[in-house]
């Protein structure tokens, strides 16, 4: 869109607005050398606005990693321009939004005995799978979706009229040593597009070279805090393969049984802002927060 | 520090001008509502909510701007926008167009949409969780467990997941798309419009169209598709609109040798609208929601 300014433009504005602005500026707030930081205040420090001296522009928290270096946490702060600073050496400005859905995605690498990093970030999609599963939710009506073998299976919302029985709609609540639904990894960093259907590189379960021990899902009950209403999910998966394995994506597969035949679509699909390395033995849990505000 | 007031100071810009005789475009007005702007009234910097259109009695359009601390402004009035844009993964949102008895159109109400609701978020933990005895509030204020999956063996081929489209035909107003007067406040346990506007022709009521929903399609690395519907107001007399929400409906057949058709109502959006739209006796109102998702 090709933006004019109007008559009424003055430099008096521009200055009432840069005051408002300069009032609004607050210093980066200090954290522990010694624990990792709890996600609501993550959360707050990946709602606002920074400025990117690579893009000389403005841009929108995205994730935080903090990882142990020399026996402290270190942190390193990425922004939605995928460009990442040592945490507290970038300025910021805090600007209510007001959004309708958020997805938070935290994954935290562990030792046998203690915790090794913890990445904190926004996730940005929701891939076609989804939208065409609440287009025909809505519209009443078995939509033809790309699974995730790239084949167009029907998504059942209603079965009248057949004699097959819908006996799962839509669940990602698989169980231990069950790779195929639920929350799943992988090792690509190809990007989404609207034609993204599945992981670029699934990680399988299992014991072999490249493989992790997928556990079983935990779906929560609704959390509501304020009028922040959230569906927690997470799953956490071993590396027993012998060598240390890259996680880089992360996605929720949802399965449909439609009599005995299950179909698998994917929902959701990340790429991790930095890659985590899970050295054998190492287990990573990979957290997902859908939450909605409502107002 | 210096460097980011610096760079704002750059961003700065006065409001764009719009078509002085059409209403503006859909997706320009989405451009403009995910800028920031300052508001002289609350002396800080708020995102935009909603833009009111207006067709005057020479042909032009005014435009009136909400904010998020739901303050209004004329659109050329003392006011600019910082040139930063938040673009979330899932957005949605609301369009409101009245037309008079000749079907002209003479006001266009577009906002975003603040709210899907528990029934919402509590349909997909259901399903995620495979929970088949959970339940949800339905529209009449009671908790009921909606079916999503066949009880086995069952002769019962029944089953609507959740549809807001499928049988919504004009005079419908169960579920669908609803509009109504009320102008209370969203919470999280909101389970239905305040004040819903019956079908009908009697006082305060406003004939249902039929629900109407476009398939998804993708502009760039957005998806998105429509559920609109047409209101008419057939009463004598003016009504105020103040409110809408989707309503779904879930039926499903009980098992056993004589099954039963159970049918719920579930609001799984409500938004509480910028400004109230009042249609006259004669007019008509269409109400469209968009649901949209960017891929990154």
């Amino acid at each position: 869109m090709s933006l004019k300014l109007s008559a009424t433009y003055s430099l008096e504005i521009r200055k009432e607005i840069i005051d408002i602005i300069e009032l609004n500026l607050i210093k980066p707030q200090v954290l522990s050398l010694t624990e990792f930081t709890d996600d609501s205040t993550i959360q707050q420090i990946l709602n606002r606005y920074y400025y990117c001296p690579i893009c000389k522009k403005l841009e929108f928290g995205w994730s935080l990693y903090e990882y142990y270096e020399d026996g402290i946490i270190k942190r390193r702060l990425y922004l939605d321009c995928t460009h990442s600073y040592e945490y507290g050496t970038i300025g910021y400005i805090e600007l209510p939004i007001h959004p309708i859905v958020v997805v938070w995605m935290k994954a935290e690498v562990h030792s046998q005995d203690r915790q090794l990093t913890k990445l904190y970030q926004r996730s940005h999609s929701f891939l076609n799978a989804f939208i065409q599963a609440m287009y025909g939710m809505l519209n009443g009506s078995n939509v033809t979706i790309p699974d995730v073998t790239n084949t167009g299976q029907s998504f059942w919302q209603t079965d009248s009229g057949s004699t097959t029985p819908l006996n799962i709609w839509a669940s990602v609540n698989a169980g231990a040593g069950d790779s195929t639904y639920g929350i799943v990894i992988g090792t690509g960093t190809t990007a989404n597009s609207t034609s993204t259907y599945a992981l670029a590189s699934i990680i399988s379960n299992g014991t072999g070279a490249g493989q992790m021990q997928y556990g079983a899902m935990s779906v929560s009950s609704l959390s509501i805090s304020g009028s922040t209403i959230s569906i927690p999910l997470s799953r956490t998966m071993t590396n027993n393969s012998g060598a240390t394995i890259n996680v880089a994506e992360a996605g929720i597969y949802v399965r449909q049984q439609q009599g005995t035949t299950n179909l698998t679509w994917c929902w959701l699909r990340d790429l991790f802002s930095a890659v985590q390395a899970v050295a054998n033995g190492n287990s990573i849990t990979i957290n997902w927060q859908v939450q909605i505000t409502v107002s | 520090m210096d460097l980011i007031i610096e760079k704002l100071s750059k961003e700065i810009r006065a409001f764009p001008l719009l078509r002085r005789y059409n209403f503006t475009p859909d997706s320009e007005l989405q451009d403009l509502l995910n800028y920031f702007y300052f508001c002289p009234l609350c002396n800080s910097i708020k995102q935009g909510f909603a833009v009111e259109e207006i067709l005057n009695d020479n042909g032009t359009v005014s435009r009136i701007m909400y904010l998020e601390c739901r303050h209004a402004y004329n659109w050329y009035e003392k006011a600019g926008y910082i040139d930063i844009k938040y673009r979330p993964s899932v957005q949605a949102w609301v369009k409101l167009e009245v037309y008079d008895e000749k079907n002209r159109l003479i006001r266009k109400l577009y906002q975003k949409s603040h709210s899907f609701l528990q029934q919402f978020i509590g349909l997909l933990q259901l399903a995620m969780a495979n929970i088949t005895n959970g339940s949800l509030t339905i529209t009449g204020g009671t908790a009921q467990t909606p079916e999503f999956e066949e009880v086995s063996g069952t002769t019962s081929v029944i089953l609507n997941v959740m549809t807001a489209g499928f049988g919504a035909s004009s005079g419908v107003s169960t579920y669908g798309i609803v509009i109504g007067t009320g102008t209370t406040a969203n919470s999280t346990s909101t389970y239905a419009l305040a004040s819903q506007i019956a079908n009908g022709t009697g006082a305060g009521q406003m004939q249902y169209g039929a629900m109407s929903i476009s398939s998804p399609t993708a502009s760039g690395n957005t998806i998105s598709f429509n559920l609109s519907r047409s209101f008419t107001n057939s009463s004598g007399g003016t009504i105020n609109v103040n409110e809408i929400g989707i309503y779904a409906k879930n039926s499903y057949q009980t098992a056993g040798t004589t099954p039963t058709t159970i049918t719920n109502y579930f609001d799984l959006a409500r938004d509480v609208l910028a400004s109230t739209q009042a249609i006259a006796n004669g007019s008509s109102l269409s109400v469209t929601y968009t649901i949209q998702i960017t891929i990154s």
